[in-house]
């Protein structure tokens, strides 16, 4: 409570002080302070016209050297500049053209890989289709000749001995197959021979 | 062997039918002496006797102008027809009496003496013969044959 009593109390009394101090320059300043316009002979001639038209030349010639330098620096300045967006750009370009390659390349690559793999999934499944395809023509292959075969060796035997009989019926006579018959019986001599004696 | 030991079956006996054949010629010619005998002649000549029965009494050594030798004849052809035993053999064509000869002479050799053979023709047999005796067939047939190499004919065709 103190302390903000006191913080108040500085605070008036600054305002207070600078207030006297302000009215003091005011009233010193007054009349007797403003004495440019008021015709005193003296000053005006120290600062005559001829030496302000020299004073007035040398500020424009120092102006204009100014200027000129500044336009120079100014000109220089830009053409740092320029040459500095220039390289920024080139090196930015250079960088954005290098990502871009570098993500196309890697966009190239994927579509590559994955051509790769669609390809490589294609001809493997050709490759399944063929071998499926193989298989089976083989099965119905060996179906078909087993099914040929079986049909032929069905009709076979009647055909030939058809065809035999035809062919050789008239020419085939039992005298000349004697031997050939008595063959037979000797090689199944004992089979016919017992059952001829078990019927006696 | 049942058969009687003074008559065996000569080679051109084949067939039972060619054995009934000489029983049937044997009774007419015993009924024709007979009825002579009695004096009941009927004036035809003396029967008809094939060569199979005149070689048949020859080779028994019978005189069957005897009544008593003529009924022991017939006693022993009816033993044989009864006991001779008989062997079916179907051929793919009508055999000749020499090819029945040549059969017929290796089962009399080989098994009994007066083994006959009843031929028959079975055509779809082609060739060779088909044996049956009372229990057992043996095919020597040519369809045999060629069904045996069925498969391996069928292989070359296909």
């Amino acid at each position: 409570m103190n302390t903000e009593l006191a913080l108040f109390l500085i605070g008036v009394s600054s305002i207070l002080c600078a207030l006297f101090a302000f009215i003091w320059v005011a009233v010193r300043l007054g009349p007797k302070g403003r004495g440019h316009g008021g015709g005193n002979g003296g000053k005006d001639e120290i600062f005559t016209d001829e030496y302000r038209e020299h004073l007035r030349q040398r500020g424009v010639a120092r102006f204009e050297r100014t200027l000129d330098q500044n336009a120079t620096f100014l000109q220089q300045d830009l053409h740092k500049i320029g040459d500095d967006v220039t390289e920024f750009i080139k090196e930015r370009a250079g960088d954005i053209l290098k990502e871009e390659f570098s993500d196309q390349k890697q966009t190239v690559a994927a579509a590559q890989q994955h051509m790769a793999n669609a390809f490589a999934k294609i001809d493997q499944q050709v490759a399944d289709y063929q071998k499926s395809m193989t298989e089976q023509f083989s099965k119905e292959l060996a179906s078909e000749k087993e099914r040929r075969l079986e049909r032929f060796q069905n009709n076979m035997a009647e055909i030939v001995t058809s065809h035999v009989q035809h062919a050789l019926g008239e020419h085939l006579d039992v005298s000349e197959q004697v031997q050939y018959i008595i063959s037979n019986l000797d090689a199944n001599k004992q089979a016919i021979i017992e059952d001829i004696k078990h019927e006696v | 062997m049942k058969s009687e030991p003074g008559l065996l079956l000569s080679d051109i006996i084949v067939t039972p039918l060619e054995l009934g054949k000489i029983q049937r010629e044997l009774f007419a010619l015993d009924e024709f002496l007979s009825a002579e005998s009695h004096g009941k002649s009927s004036g035809s000549s003396l029967p008809y006797t094939s060569p199979l029965l005149s070689n048949l009494i020859k080779a028994s050594g019978l005189n069957v102008l005897k009544s008593d030798e003529r009924a022991q004849f017939t006693q022993q052809l009816q033993f044989v027809r009864r006991t001779a035993p008989v062997v079916q053999i179907s051929f793919g064509s009508e055999p000749t009496k020499q090819a029945l000869r040549v059969l017929v002479r290796w089962f009399r050799e080989h098994g009994h003496p007066n083994t006959l053979i009843a031929p028959g023709v079975q055509p779809n047999i082609a060739g060779g013969c088909i044996v049956r005796t009372t229990t057992k067939t043996f095919d020597f047939s040519l369809q045999k044959l060629l069904r045996a190499s069925q498969p391996e004919l069928a292989k070359q065709f296909v």
